[in-house]
């Protein structure tokens, strides 16, 4: 894997982040390769680790924000990764030690409900994250950007409601409009394969006619069937142009109404 | 190292590396400056440096370097509070844990 390719990699997992975090990421992680030198690709993706891991400490990381109050004190952020790396084996019962080692630390009114996880030497710290919850009273602030982007949504339905009188109607004259242009432009090269095609057909008529009278009047006859023949010929190069005329511009029609057509809702998709 | 390091302590040993730089420092100096005391990945010093930024005991700003912007990352007063807090925290926590260490009575 290239540096190219991490960080693409990156990008494609931190998809589900707020995109303000997203992009402030992938330049600490772009200066990061810049700054380590081209030289030193290979070494910084080694280090760094995974794509994987950086997306998931990165989005532990806005999971554990925590707010404004104790926010420095001996709460729970550890890295699991260190904690199990660094468990020492002859204190596997530690876990009753925490309060004695957490206490001296805070600082706050809420010393009690510190246990100090910082410090502790205890396996699975994996629950860090409840206990911050904890302390955060309530509200984890993760859920901020949604919530701004609830309030959008209710928004826009808001000017919708409001403004439905008026633009329901116009909304639909206009797509009446749009829909019987579309129709007229249609019917009218319809019209133009049809009368080709009628032309050709008359063609074919007249020459059986002459055929008909070929024995009867012998010089009518090849003058109807002279007629006959160039209508017919005449009849047919047209019918010809006229479905090879359709078939270039109806799809263009067909797909400049869709478009049109589409045009209200992606501009709706990008406002929210 | 046998001994983790807390958030706390995380947080303390960045602001202490970014406020030797009166002019700020960035993200991959920071990381080896950091890594010389402890022995962190470096995907963890990100998220540490966006919080402290989000507390606002870091500010950042782009700096034109080399053809090309890099972020910068420099301690706000409110770093340099909470970082000298970090300090007299950590002396008497030395203190203690020297004390008992050495066989001593904490006072």
């Amino acid at each position: 894997m290239n540096r190219i390719e991490y960080m693409r990699r990156l990008a494609a997992l931190l998809q589900d982040v707020p995109a303000e975090e997203r992009v402030a990421t992938m330049q600490y992680y772009n200066d990061y390769f810049d700054d380590a030198g081209e030289e030193n690709e290979e070494k910084v993706i080694e280090e760094l680790g995974s794509p994987e891991q950086v997306a998931a400490e990165m989005k532990a990381g806005l999971g554990r924000r925590t707010g404004d109050t104790g926010e420095f004190r001996e709460t729970g952020y550890a890295d699991p990764k260190f904690e199990k790396k660094e468990v020492p084996v002859r204190y596997p019962g530690a876990g009753s030690q925490n309060k004695n080692t957490g206490n001296p630390y805070s600082r706050g009114t809420d010393a009690g409900s510190q246990s100090g996880n910082g410090y502790a030497y205890r396996a699975g710290q994996n629950e860090n994250s409840s206990q911050y919850s904890d302390l955060n009273g309530g509200g984890s602030p993760k859920r901020e950007p949604w919530t701004s982007g609830g309030l959008k949504i209710v928004l826009v339905v808001l000017i919708i409601l409001v403004a439905a009188p008026v633009l329901l109607p116009l909304a639909a004259a206009i797509a009446a409009c749009v829909f019987a242009f579309g129709l007229v432009g249609f019917a009218i090269f319809i019209v133009l394969v049809a009368v080709a095609a009628m032309l050709a057909v008359s063609g074919l008529v007249l020459f059986v006619k002459g055929m008909l009278i070929m024995i009867s009047s012998p010089a009518e006859a090849m003058a109807v069937m002279g007629a006959g023949m160039i209508l017919g010929v005449v009849g047919t190069i047209a019918t010809v142009a006229a479905v090879r005329l359709c078939m270039i511009v109806l799809p263009g029609m067909f797909r400049f109404v869709v478009n049109l057509c589409r045009k209200p809702f992606q501009k709706r998709k990008a406002a929210v | 190292m046998v001994f983790n390091t807390g958030a706390a302590l995380l947080d303390a040993i960045v602001l202490a590396v970014v406020s030797w730089e009166d002019e700020g420092t960035y993200g991959y100096k920071i990381t080896q400056d950091v890594k010389r005391a402890i022995d962190v990945s470096e995907s963890t010093l990100y998220p540490v440096l966006r919080r402290l930024q989000k507390d606002e005991c870091l500010e950042v700003y782009d700096r034109q370097f080399d053809g090309r912007n890099r972020r910068y990352y420099k301690v706000t007063e409110k770093g340099l509070i909470q970082l000298n807090l970090y300090r007299s925290e950590w002396k008497s926590y030395c203190e203690k844990i020297n004390s008992i260490f050495e066989g001593g009575v904490i006072e």
